[in-house]
């Protein structure tokens, strides 16, 4: 009976969770679990019983035509009905995406600068205190922002995936898992390596170059992923 | 054996004309079909339970929960006044397309003139 109450729930899966659907569901498990039962008073061992019930059960695109669901997403797969997706919502994740790229661009620019605070402080107005504070609290600013930005990230993917994917040029990190490693490794290794030899060795200056190849190499990886992807 | 894309249109036939004869559930329902049509046509599980979505949507059968022996409520169904309007409909459109098909169904035919 566990097999075919797993049957039903993977035939019901992809169809919209709507009380007429779950009744039919619940039904059709009652009754077939009396026919299973008939089937094994008949004196069918469980094995060929489960078969025969799960015979009987008939296509999920049956299921979906009969219930008249079929007109309502014609064109596209059960998994991405796309259209539902509130427009008033794309276009909020849109600012919101604009908003998260501009908040990078100004973490990577605190990194970058925060050097050249420190020493502009240090060297020529001579308040040492103040250029180390300020270094570090710009280093925090950006993380802040870095975090920050990507937190609101899940909960518009989820939103998204509920009806699915809107833009094509949108890319999933499902879809890119090799980019979505190496940003998230490079990024605070980088950071990593550039406070550890800035610290140790004061090299504030030739340090930051990192940024830039972590962000060349970032772009390289994914343009080679995406052609990759697009090419099978 | 009968598959359903043929009998597609006459599976509420089916149904209505058992519920006619008395109140009655799922299993008991695909059952008697399959009973009753010699094994010819096993009715799908799909097919049977949007079927009576449809019909119960159309206002031609009602749903009830009925307690079982078995332990788990059970949703009856019950043909209305409508219900079997339309089977007395559905009865009328077989006579004719069935007389329709005959026309064209003698498998000695060979040129096409009636002979």
């Amino acid at each position: 009976m566990e097999a075919i109450r797993n049957y039903v729930e993977a035939l019901f899966a992809a169809l919209p969770q709507r009380g007429d659907v779950l009744r039919v569901k619940a039904d059709m498990l009652a009754n077939l679990e009396d026919k299973f039962n008939a089937l094994l008073d008949e004196g069918k061992n469980k094995d060929e019983a489960v078969g025969l019930v799960i015979a009987s059960i008939g296509s999920a695109e049956e299921l979906r035509s009969e219930l008249g669901l079929d007109d309502e997403s014609s064109e596209n797969p059960p998994e991405s009905p796309s259209k539902e997706v509130d427009p008033a919502l794309a276009e909020e994740y849109r600012r919101y995406q604009d908003r998260k790229h501009i908040m990078i661009a100004a973490a990577v620019a605190l990194f970058i600068l925060s050097p050249f605070t420190q020493s502009l402080f240090e060297d020529t107005l001579h308040l040492e205190a103040f250029g180390s504070f300020l270094f570090f609290s710009m280093i925090a600013a950006g993380v802040a922002l870095c975090i920050l930005s990507g937190q609101r990230d899940d909960f518009y993917r989820q939103l998204f995936s509920l009806g699915a994917e809107e833009e094509d040029d949108e890319e999933t990190e499902a879809n890119y898992p090799i980019t979505t490693l190496f940003s998230a490794i490079a990024f605070p290794v980088a950071t990593a390596i550039y406070l550890s030899i800035g610290v140790l060795w004061g090299l504030w200056h030739p340090g930051w170059i990192i940024y830039v190849v972590c962000g060349a190499a970032a772009s390289a990886i994914a343009a080679m992923e995406h052609f990759r992807r697009s090419n099978n | 054996m009968l598959g359903s894309d043929v009998m597609r249109g006459y599976n509420d036939m089916l149904i209505l004309c058992l519920l006619r004869e008395g109140d009655s559930y799922g299993y008991a329902i695909s059952r008697e079909i399959e009973r009753r049509s010699g094994g010819e046509y096993p009715i799908k599980e799909t097919t049977l339970y949007s079927a009576f979505g449809r019909l119960e949507k159309q206002g031609y059968i009602v749903p009830y929960q009925g307690s079982e022996t078995q332990g788990r409520p059970r949703t009856y169904y019950t043909i209305t006044d409508e219900g079997r309007k339309a089977y007395a409909a559905k009865c009328a459109e077989w006579r004719v397309l069935k007389a329709v098909v005959d026309r064209f169904a003698k498998e000695d035919m060979t040129d096409g003139s009636d002979s």
